[in-house]
């Protein structure tokens, strides 16, 4: 620490913070949402899709925001997530439909009352978040 | 209970700026379930902003 006199919640903000942004945690951050984006996105979509004409889902994500309880607590937010999913013909490589930047949040309690509350009636966030995305995905791709 | 506004007024406006940007989907109820998903590939934007 650089100051020598912070306050408790000061102190733990710049320790929580120097932990995710930490190339380690950075790399399992970004590997971690890869992967559960992937089979989210996988399970949700596939249940519409019953015929032969092979395609495949690209994703690219470009923000993922995850506060945690103690900046919740502190300074407030909501998990964020915002990527791109293009479907794409299998054999051609030819893209069929393009959904850029969705973007999804989800309700997370902040103050100090919320994130107790929080941490006792709700799951995962970012596992809510994926769900949320790939529902979003999928009835956009259904809607007619 | 003001972080509370904060959080959720946030969240109200990327829900806000995503809505008002939906592009339209080309494809019908028919044509995609006559798809195959085969794989999904996943990747992260090297510019990518995660915290």
């Amino acid at each position: 620490m650089r100051k020598t006199r912070v306050g408790a919640e000061e102190v733990e903000k710049d320790a929580s913070s120097a932990v995710a942004n930490s190339p380690a945690a950075q790399a399992y951050i970004r590997q971690e949402a890869a992967r559960r984006l992937q089979a989210g996105l996988l399970r949700e979509v596939s249940a519409e899709m019953h015929g032969q004409e092979p395609v495949r889902l690209e994703v690219t994500i470009h923000q993922v925001v995850m506060p945690s309880a103690a900046q919740r607590a502190v300074l407030g937010g909501q998990p964020m997530l915002n990527a791109t999913v293009r479907l794409i013909e299998g054999g051609s490589g030819k893209e069929i439909a393009a959904y850029p930047n969705l973007a999804v949040a989800i309700n997370a309690g902040n103050g100090v009352l919320g994130v107790m509350v929080d941490q006792f009636a709700t799951g995962d966030h970012f596992d809510e978040l994926v769900t949320k995305f790939s529902a979003q995905y999928r009835q956009w791709l259904i809607k007619t | 209970m003001h972080f509370f506004r904060h959080g959720a007024a946030l969240a109200a406006l990327v829900l806000a700026a995503g809505c008002a940007s939906i592009p339209n989907n080309p494809l019908g109820l028919n044509r995609v379930a006559s798809m195959r998903l085969e794989t999904v590939d996943v990747q992260v934007a090297s510019d990518a902003t995660v915290w």
